[in-house]
């Protein structure tokens, strides 16, 4: 960062323009700036973390190596994601006695993540360096024993926490005992790195919520050789170059995105030198740069790597100005895009500002624009959507073309946990929901258009499959949810396992397809009392009386099973405005209010909940 | 080279340019540990394009000294 650009944040902060000086910052630092922008970010992010609102997140790590040179970069990346961190660093090369010990510092520093960081070196140092003293006997013990012992930490850390973990993989030697034939030595011992690797994800796969950081892969993305520095590690036990650090940091700050439910949803994208090279304007159908030869083959390869973004489950946009009818020939007609209509759940193609357009998309969509991300090349386009919508992830591309797929693949923001069903079908949902809104608009009245949808909702209890889907909807739902409450995997089978709670979701199915579940509540029971702990619809379903059929089958079950009385709470968030008299609207009566938080009752033998007749129910 | 030495100790020990004199050393510097003189030393060598080994690191543990190496590597 030039000592002007210093200048400048430092009169922003001063200014109280925390906001932009914030978004300067971050654009001086990633990705591989230097180790002295780092240094001087972190000081002034020191500032901004007091004045902008970031989440907290507390970082466990346990090592077998020094790492503290790296932490500066720990911080930085997560400032940077608007994650405020806190970290706790174990006692050089200790990983058990921390995790066994319950009355552990560790465990009284209640993680929200543990990180393991170990290296073969340390943890069985005999196959690295005594590897051909031992018989083929001796090295089943030592990988076996390695095995018991990942085991035993990750269960007793699962006992005694529910910060959710990850674990390094080991790197394979770089250079085997073998040399060159020892990928095909019966006795290799890169092979046997593969298979103790193979094993730690199959003892962690039994365990929820930990997940393995592909160390080894990462590595050999940068290079082995780029990776070690030979005299950080001989002089302070510190293995990891710069690059390494920078590289590893941002790698954990994924996770963190993730696991703090902050990934983004939907890509909008700029069309003239973003998806295609040239103005089509100026240039013409024929004009535009896109397919086999350079340079429109980087961004056929972009294109490409968007697509690969939908079929995972992103939402694409556009939002342009251009000329629609010559941009709807180019999708139709041009035979090198990789890209067509079908890919977009929305176009803003016109000459209005690019932030209301962007607005525009938002409620669409339904999805706020703090899960958008805008890939322009234009600084000036960026910089308009920086100044008023500065919760949209900008994303510069250079004037090189080759660089784009590179940019996007690199970007933290397209990281998840999981992948489930409802995920890889997404793009197309969002496209359907269009269609819905099509039908809305045609029918003569809201009955009509219920009806002409032809909905029937399957509701399961209790479906330990849907594990995965349910808790992803807690963390990523924001406008219905009525508790604000969000839960992980293992959050979500403990209540399915639990005696007092019951998991219910819902599926909806109308005539253009399978939404997917998009409902959850979860009932707490106490004796003849229901308490609607949490309640989740997806955005993609608001707005169909979904929420009405869901509470009256819930209401018909808690008669079935003689409950007096359903209780139910509304928790503001900044959110969640949209539901705020939702169990008035349902015949529930106000019982408490106190800071916004209102506690609504409903007796079960006064008041019953009519299902809409344009909603089947069924028990899946 | 002495401003931008100063201003690298500034941001990495959280002291003010001003306040750092020949003697600030290892000794003095709350801030500046073992751990810590890792970071240094990498910020040196990026900020000067230097490249410093084992001896030099050991050495380079006050303002003087660090300049004096820097002198020493032709760095202007």
């Amino acid at each position: 960062m030039s000592q002007l650009n210093r200048k400048v944040i430092e009169s922003l902060i001063k200014e109280k323009e925390f906001e932009l000086a914030y978004i300067k910052l971050n654009e001086s630092i990633k990705p591989h700036s230097s180790l002295n922008n780092f240094l001087f970010a972190e000081k002034i992010y020191r500032v901004l973390v007091e004045e902008l609102a970031f989440r907290r997140f507390r970082i466990a790590i346990l090592r077998t190596i020094t790492v503290e040179p790296m932490l500066p970069f720990i911080k930085v990346m997560c400032y940077a994601n608007k994650i405020n961190p806190e970290l706790y660093l174990g006692g050089y090369n200790i990983i058990d006695q921390g995790i066994l010990d319950q009355g552990s510092k560790l465990y009284a520093f209640k993680p929200d993540a543990l990180i393991i960081f170990w290296r073969a070196e340390e943890v069985c140092p005999k196959l690295m360096d005594s590897y051909l003293e031992l018989s083929s006997n001796e090295v089943v013990m030592v990988k076996e024993s390695v095995v018991a012992k990942i085991d035993k930490l990750i269960s007793a850390f699962r006992t005694n926490s529910e910060g959710k973990i990850i674990v390094h993989n080991f790197e394979l030697p770089q250079f085997p005992v073998f040399g060159i034939v020892d990928s095909q030595h019966k006795r290799s011992q890169k092979g046997l790195f593969e298979e103790l690797n193979n094993l730690l994800i199959e003892t962690t796969n039994k365990y929820v919520d930990v997940y393995v950081l592909d160390y080894e892969h990462l590595v050999s993305r940068y290079g082995k050789r780029n990776w070690f520095d030979e005299r950080l590690w001989f002089t302070a036990k510190a293995p990891l170059s710069i690059v390494a650090m920078q590289a590893l940091a941002n790698e954990y700050t994924k996770y963190f995105k993730a696991m703090l439910g902050m990934t983004k949803k939907c890509i909008v994208l700029d069309l003239d030198n973003t998806l295609w090279g040239g103005i089509l304007g100026e240039e013409g159908i024929q004009g535009i740069k896109i397919g086999q030869a350079s340079p429109g083959n980087a961004f056929t390869e972009f294109q490409k790597e968007l697509l690969k973004l939908y079929h995972k489950g992103f939402v694409l946009a556009i939002n342009s100005k251009n000329d629609e009818e010559a941009v709807m020939e180019v999708f139709d007609k041009h035979p090198d895009m990789v890209l067509r209509k079908k890919h977009f759940a929305s176009m803003k193609i016109n000459w209005t500002n690019k932030a209301q357009n962007m607005k525009d998309i938002a409620e669409e969509l339904n999805i706020g624009l703090d899960t958008f991300v805008f890939l322009d090349d234009s600084p000036v386009e960026r910089e308009l959507i920086k100044q008023q919508l500065p919760e949209v992830h900008c994303v510069a591309l250079p004037n090189n073309a080759h660089l784009y797929p590179k940019i996007l693949r690199e970007l933290p923001d397209f990281e998840r946990l999981s992948f489930t069903e409802e995920d890889l079908r997404r793009g197309e949902m969002y496209k359907t929901q269009i269609k819905r809104k099509k039908l809305e608009k045609s029918s003569t009245s809201l009955e009509d258009f219920y009806s002409s949808l032809e909905m029937v909702a399957i509701v399961r209890v209790n479906d330990s499959f849907e594990v995965s889907r349910l808790a992803d909807m807690t963390q990523k739902t924001n406008q219905f949810n009525l508790t604000t409450r969000r839960y992980s995997k293992s959050d979500i089978s403990r209540f399915i396992t639990s005696r007092n709670y019951q998991v219910y979701s819902l599926r909806l199915i109308d005539k253009f397809g399978d939404n997917g579940v998009v409902g959850s509540i979860i009932v707490k029971q106490d004796n003849d009392i229901w308490e609607l702990y949490g309640f989740w619809l997806s955005c993609r379903v608001m707005g169909r009386t979904v929420e009405t059929a869901f509470l009256s089958y819930i209401c018909e079950k808690g008669l079935k099973d003689n409950i007096k009385s359903i209780l139910g709470k509304y928790v503001p968030s900044k959110r969640n405005s949209p539901v705020k008299d939702l169990y008035k609207e349902h015949g529930f009566r106000l019982v408490k209010k106190d800071k916004g938080i209102t506690s609504w009752k409903l007796d079960r033998k006064k008041t019953s909940i009519k299902c809409p007749r344009w909603i089947a129910i069924r028990e899946g | 080279m002495e401003q931008k030495l100063k201003r690298i100790m500034s941001t990495l020990f959280d002291v003010k340019e001003d306040e750092i004199r020949d003697e600030s050393s290892i000794e003095n510097i709350d801030e500046w540990d073992s751990l810590k003189h890792i970071n240094l030393i990498l910020a040196i060598e990026e900020e000067f394009g230097i490249s410093t080994d084992e001896d030099q690191m050991a050495e380079m543990i006050s303002f003087a000294k660090i300049m004096h190496v820097l002198t020493d590597k032709g760095v202007r």
